[in-house]
């Protein structure tokens, strides 16, 4: 009964104050929504669970290979998946996918999807049944057989308008006529976005020695099979096999470990992981920051009937009763701002699943689902249960444990303000070490996002394609031929109407290239630079030409070997000496070979969040270095589906079997990206707001309750002759302490936290400093106001009055 | 000549609380010379703190006129009147109201801080020759909450007496103390009043009214006259070369 008692009696008290209820609802509200929403939204992108049964069985699995050239990289080969499939006895059940972007037409009516090219596992795997007809069959691999698909809901209903009889008809697939055999449940589109699934061409799924495919592994871990006994066997199996054909492949390639991981996890790498972690941290510092203000504003309120408090100790009311007398008020408070919290969180969860959806079209993973799901629940829980800790226990524990004796003794508070000056001292520390820490980390994290989203890359990405196409080594065997499978892409390209200009890239990554004539001790000491080859112009594509010539049919295989320089490169290199004429030696897939600069062109980056000047860039003439892996791009001059489908046409005519691993609008994608970026920067901005909001408004609190416990000492010093502006000294001088360790603190911990990210976020010592001259001047600034607005309002008490106050 | 240190003409002090006008003080003139202990006395509510706040410039008046030490210190401004306070006026308390983040020491030195012209070695030096005058040399380092009440008094006493004042302004001095340490309290302000310090103490206990020159006693913001009994200075005038006088 008395808990019902004490509970309407915190009513009672909330009732009478509205303006206090009000306002610490919102700041709990606040805090708790920062925090919940950032931890919904990044356990959505990093570890949310796959909306398929036993999901959590459910692994991926790669290799990690280091290269000489390229360094480290992850994926699987065929030939090695083919061996794991054959001997692997720690699955109960797996299979591969290759990504493939192809064109969907029946009659006019054409689309450019994401597609699966399988082993029919997949739908046994994912647990789920066709809508209509059957999945794929590894008869449908053979050799020989009919062309079939099975196809998303959406394709159904978007391409067949749903027809119910859709089974057996048949509709083009980049270009190759192809029956339909099943159609899928709205809203399937594993392995990860993906609306179509074709059998795996029989060559993949048993390659030669000699081929290269990559594929991507999935599987689901045997009852009583731990992750590392899979990893191990997994490793074991590849590298046999590996080894079996290492001679054959080109040298300098290693094979590291196996990578395996839950599925949905895969794909985030360490980097983002600490990225997570970090953010989450500064979410929950957000909510420490509004539960420390509650929890002052709460303890100053029991501080306020401590002597309501002794007399019901001295009529024998036991401690906890106290305790859970005082703790109501906060309960209460954080009842109702987690519920508010809940609310809008979920509300912004629906609007950013919304958005991201209408952004990115249908290339997120099907299960990035942002909502309030039972997880997002129970954090909430969990967030409000911390709160309660802080906000309601911990004050009305502290304040339960005054020496009510002295309370109920006038003019004793000697004991009683030391302790509540040393806690108010301890929470403006915190206050200040936990905003610097927010603001630092916000601050350097907005900067950085802020820098990608002015996506300055070097191109002019309007109306620009790009399509990456990988050629069979067996259908491609020599460079001549990769040369002239490309060469022909490029110019019917270019003299299609269509398309106002087209061309090819071939990437390497950054390597060391040489001057020729310097004698340098390692490859540490050279110069490094991004070599790409290219066939076709390079004007549409980003570089434009500066000074010399461009590459072109004059840079022939058996011609002399011919190169352009990005003006980063000449300036580092050559400073005001013309770079032209110039020989640089490099080294492609072991091919040596000088080449002779006959052009500067300018800077270009594909790192949105660097500078296109901060590395060099070199190309080649791609007659003379093709690789198997090209980047054909294409700039439309006409309507982006009839441009599309003219692209297939042609890639069609010269190879239909070709796999085309991806095709993107680049403006769509970067103008997304971008607002993506910009979406998550404003948050990050917004939550800093609100987070020096709550600090400014805590440190006010804590300062003006601080000053208010010691009016009384105001009124003596007064009356002893102090003048106003000693009065306010001795607060900013108090003060200035607490600043300087809660700075120091915060500070350090920021450090230390962006040494961790430091890789991530990669700024320059500059962008550091500044950063931290402008969060802690900023900080300095709103303490100081804090302090002396409070202090102006107590000295302006009659020394009479202030000498009164208890 | 004997010197007026207070003197107060027509004192009004009235507060408002929302619509309601209370009068603290109603006509009040006084006159206090140069070494005299007044005692100030009256029921609750009567003024006798209202006074002794403006008497010692820690409230302003409403209406009327007050000097000390001959100087008008009606319209002082907030600094000037800190000022006054600093150099001329001695408080003690009755609850002491020593701070307790501060030794003993630091509590004596406290107004010799607000003055600019005075070294931290000679704030020292005269805090301990005020400590060894009230008795408690040996607890310089002590916080306030370390000690009885009556030693808290006596460091208040202490911090009262370091500015060498022209005027120590006591309010209920022995009022939270045993009737040991208010005994012993009592005799130190007889002591400074012997030596020549003009003393205003506010009391309740008529013991502490032994040996004081003149009695005013407040009924209703007023000073009531016994009768015959103009209100009139006394001249028992004590001066002596430890006591400060008007400057």
């Amino acid at each position: 009964m008395y808990v019902i008692r004490d509970l309407l009696y915190a009513l009672r008290l909330l009732k009478k104050t509205p303006k206090f209820t009000a306002l610490t609802i919102i700041v709990l509200c606040g805090g708790l929504a920062v925090s919940l929403f950032t931890f919904a939204f990044l356990y959505t992108f990093t570890s949310k669970p796959l909306p398929i049964e036993d999901q959590g069985t459910l692994y991926r699995a790669s290799l990690l290979w280091h290269s000489e050239k390229f360094g480290e990289s992850r994926y699987l080969e065929a030939y090695e998946a083919a061996r794991l499939r054959e001997h692997a006895t720690v699955f109960s059940e797996h299979g591969v996918w290759q990504n493939k972007t192809v064109s969907v037409s029946l009659g006019n009516n054409q689309l450019i999807v994401e597609a699966a090219s399988t082993t029919p596992d997949i739908f046994k795997v994912s647990r789920t049944q066709p809508l209509l007809g059957r999945t794929l069959e590894a008869s449908d691999s053979l050799r020989g057989s009919t062309p079939v698909a099975v196809i998303s809901y959406a394709i159904w209903q978007g391409q067949f308008g749903g027809d119910p009889e859709v089974i057996g008809k048949t509709f083009y697939v980049s270009g190759q006529t192809t029956e339909v055999v099943g159609v899928m449940p709205q809203g399937y589109r594993f392995p990860i976005s993906h609306q179509l699934w074709l059998p795996m061409p029989a060559q993949i799924l048993n390659p030669v020695i000699l081929d290269r495919e990559k594929v991507e592994f999935f599987a689901r871990l045997k009852p009583g099979v731990s992750v590392e006994q899979a990893q191990t066997q997994f490793f074991s199996i590849t590298s046999q096999a590996f080894n079996a054909r290492k001679e054959k492949l080109p040298k300098g390639i290693e094979l590291i470990r196996a990578d395996m991981d839950l599925y949905q996890r895969f794909d985030i790498d360490n980097a983002m992981r600490l990225t997570v972690l970090v953010l989450n941290v500064v979410a929950f510092f957000i909510l420490l920051l509004a539960a420390i203000n509650i929890g002052n504003l709460l303890f100053a309120r029991a501080i306020q009937r401590s002597k309501e408090s002794a007399i019901r100790t001295a009529i024998g009311a036991p401690h906890w009763r106290l305790v859970s007398q005082l703790m109501w008020e906060g309960v209460l408070i954080t009842l109702a701002g987690t519920a508010l919290a809940v609310v809008l969180v979920a509300w912004l969860l629906n609007f950013i699943d919304s958005y991201f959806h209408t952004l990115m079209g249908n290339e997120l993973p099907f299960w990035y689902r942002w909502e309030l799901d039972i997880t997002v629940f129970v954090a909430a829980v969990v967030f409000a249960l911390f709160t309660i800790f802080v906000a309601s226990f911990l004050p009305a524990y502290k304040a339960a444990r005054q020496d009510f004796n002295m309370v109920l003794r006038d003019g004793t508070r000697g004991a009683q303000s030391i302790s509540i000056g040393r806690l108010s001292r301890f929470l403006l520390v915190t206050q200040i070490a936990t905003i610097t820490l927010i603001m630092v980390l916000g601050t350097a994290i907005s900067f950085k996002v802020n820098k990608a989203t002015d996506l300055e890359l070097g191109y002019d990405y309007d109306k620009l394609y790009f399509a990456i196409a990988e050629l069979p080594l067996h259908n491609y065997p020599t460079d001549e031929k990769r040369a002239l499978f490309f060469e022909r892409m490029q110019r019917q390209l270019s003299e299609d109407a269509a398309f106002s200009d087209a061309g090819i890239r071939f990437s390497y990554k950054r390597q060391p290239v040489a001057l020729s004539g310097v004698d340098y001790k390692t490859d540490a000491d050279k110069p490094k630079a991004t070599i790409y080859t290219v066939i076709g112009s390079t004007e549409f594509m980003g570089p434009k030409l500066l000074a010399g010539r461009r590459l072109d049919t004059r840079d022939r295989k058996d011609g002399a070997k011919t190169a352009m320089v990005s003006q980063s490169m000449a300036n580092r290199l050559w400073g005001n000496d013309s770079p032209l004429g110039k020989q640089l030696q490099v080294t492609l897939d072991d091919e040596f070979a000088t080449v002779t600069v006959v052009g500067v062109v300018s800077d270009i980056t594909n790192n949105p969040l660097e500078k296109p000047a901060l590395y060099d860039e070199l190309y080649l003439a791609g007659y003379q270095f093709p690789k198997a892996r090209g980047t054909i791009f294409f700039k439309r001059a006409v309507d982006a589906a009839v441009a599309e489908d003219r692209f297939f046409r042609i890639l069609n005519g010269n190879d239909s079997q070709l796999n085309i691993v991806a095709i993107e609008d680049w403006e769509m994608e970067t103008s997304a990206t971008a607002k993506m970026v910009a979406t998550f920067r404003d948050t990050v901005i917004m939550s800093g707001l609100f987070a020096l909001i709550l600090a400014m408004t805590g440190i006010y609190g804590l300062t003006a309750f601080s000053v208010e416990k010691r009016a009384q000492e105001v009124g003596v010093r007064r009356a002893l002759g102090a003048t106003d502006k000693d009065i306010i000294m001795l607060f900013i001088k108090q003060s200035s302490k607490l600043l300087l360790a809660g700075l120091l603190i915060g500070g350090g911990l920021s450090s230390l936290m962006l040494i961790a990210v430091s890789s991530v976020l990669a700024l320059t010592t500059f962008a550091y400093a500044s950063i931290f001259v402008a969060v802690l001047g900023s900080l300095v600034l709103v303490v100081l106001v804090a302090v002396i607005i409070p202090s102006r309002k107590a000295v302006f008490m009659q020394p009479s009055e202030a000498l009164r106050c208890e | 000549m004997t010197k007026a240190v207070i003197e107060l003409n027509n004192i009004y002090k009235s507060f408002r609380t929302d619509d309601v006008e209370t009068h603290a003080l109603t006509d009040i003139s006084l006159t206090i010379n140069e070494g005299e202990f007044v005692s100030f006395t009256g029921p609750s509510g009567s003024g006798k703190s209202t006074l002794l706040s403006i008497l010692g410039l820690l409230d302003e008046v409403s209406a009327g006129t007050f000097k000390i030490c001959g100087i008008d210190v009606t319209h002082l401004d907030r600094d000037q009147r800190a000022g006054v306070r600093n150099q001329q006026i001695g408080f003690i308390f009755q609850s002491f109201n020593l701070i307790s983040d501060l030794t003993v020491e630091e509590n004596v030195m406290l107004p010799l801080s607000y003055q600019k012209d005075v070294p931290q070695g000679q704030a020292k030096r005269m805090a301990a020759e005020v400590l060894k005058k009230v008795n408690m040399e040996h607890r310089l380092h002590h916080f306030p909450s370390q000690l009885s009440g009556g030693q808290q008094q006596r460091v208040a006493i202490a911090r009262a007496l370091v500015n060498k004042p022209s005027l120590i302004l006591a309010d209920e001095p022995t009022g939270n103390l045993d009737s040991t340490n208010a005994t012993a309290v009592m005799e130190i302000l007889h002591q400074l009043h012997q030596e020549g310090s003009t003393i205003c103490m506010v009391t309740h206990d008529p013991r502490s009214l032994d040996n004081v020159s003149r009695n005013v006693e407040i009924l209703d913001g007023r000073i009531r006259l016994p009768a015959n009994a103009p209100n009139e200075p006394s001249t028992d005038k004590k001066q002596s070369e430890g006591a400060a006088v008007c400057m």
